[in-house]
């Protein structure tokens, strides 16, 4: 088996029946709210931090496209860490972004070299569902897709970031936020569990994700450990499924 | 300053990271292991962030009227809302009414 058949994901061979632009639009609006109220209340939680000015807050948030190590960096910054504890526990908790990124390779692979050096700063959690969720038929539907979904998010996160760093005065402190993030993934993932190897892979990832946090360990650690725990699982339950 | 200078530091780092498989070293040279093991990220991943969400939904104060087990029957309605349904849309209006529920309402 070369490898090239053995790669997560390739291009369809499919018609191109749907618009590109569509369907990041329909991908877009689907995930918006739970991820608009996530942006306001790090924009809200970030403002007033020492040494995390609005500017910071929205343009940092931009360039790092990652609310988690957003969140762990602004709380280390603000408590005097250093830069590099905080860069290094920022870098952890996006640390999956490695995954995503081999998982989409192919993907990227027959596109130039500046789109994938610029495209990939698109690359978080929800971008990569939703494109490993869709028929992609041909490199020009991924790349306009691909464009369209990254801007309507970059302009959505910061635009929440900035709301929140605009109502923070007055903005409750919604503690519960985090059910918002399982509202988000967790139809993600119940539309994922149709074959046995899948099950077992998020079941064991679960399993060790809870562990990791009952550990005491942190919660970057558990989003490194996690997958990589459910991953081998899961190629483990193909031999037997 | 120093908040600028670590969310550029980071940005790069991140962009290290993403672009890593990407450009740098393409999947086609990783063992076969781990090309199946890519097969199985979206489940494992997907798992580990509701497991992750859960568990602070959880561990965050509820000092609002039915507390933690008001936390628990709306997490519970977002998973078998997220179960049955399989909507996107359905399951993360309810959770984001049960945030304001919880966080607004109630406090």
């Amino acid at each position: 088996m070369s490898t090239r058949t053995t790669a997560p994901r390739s291009y369809d061979v499919a018609p191109a029946v749907d618009s590109p632009r569509r369907a990041a639009v329909g991908d877009f609006l689907q995930m918006t709210p739970a991820l608009f109220v996530f942006a306001v209340t790090i924009g809200a939680a970030a403002t007033g931090a020492p040494g995390v000015g609005p500017a910071t807050t929205v343009g940092g948030g931009w360039l790092v496209s990652g609310g988690s190590a957003q969140v762990v960096t602004t709380s280390i910054v603000q408590d005097g860490g250093g830069l590099v504890l905080a860069v290094l526990a920022g870098a952890l908790a996006n640390g999956r972004m490695m995954f995503y990124g081999a998982a989409m390779e192919p993907l990227f692979r027959q596109h130039g070299r500046w789109f994938r050096l610029l495209a990939v700063h698109w690359v978080v959690d929800t971008s990569y569902v939703a494109a490993m969720a869709r028929t992609i038929h041909d490199a020009d539907w991924f790349r306009r897709y691909w464009l369209t979904l990254g801007a309507l998010l970059g302009v959505m996160w910061s635009s929440g970031l900035a709301l929140g760093v605009l109502v923070a005065p007055v903005a409750p402190d919604l503690r519960h936020m985090a059910l918002a993030i399982v509202g988000l993934f967790a139809p993600m993932l119940a539309t994922r569990l149709g074959e046995r190897p899948a099950m077992v892979a998020a079941v064991t990832a679960g399993a060790v994700m809870l562990a990791s946090v009952g550990l005491g360990a942190s919660a970057a650690v558990g989003l490194l450990a996690a997958p990589v725990a459910g991953m081998l699982a899961g190629v483990a339950a193909e031999g037997r499924s | 300053m120093a908040g600028w200078q670590t969310f550029l530091v980071l940005a790069l780092v991140t962009w290290l990271m993403r672009i890593a498989f990407v450009a740098v070293v393409p999947p086609d040279r990783l063992p076969p292991l781990a090309l199946r093991c890519l097969q199985h990220l979206t489940p494992a991943i997907l798992a580990a962030l509701v497991v992750l969400g859960l568990l602070d939904a959880v561990s965050a104060p509820s000092d609002g009227a039915g507390g933690p087990v008001l936390v628990a029957v709306v997490s519970m309605s977002v998973l078998v809302t997220a179960w049955w349904s399989r909507s996107l849309v359905w399951t993360a209006t309810l959770a984001l009414v049960g945030v304001v529920i919880l966080d607004v309402l109630l406090v």
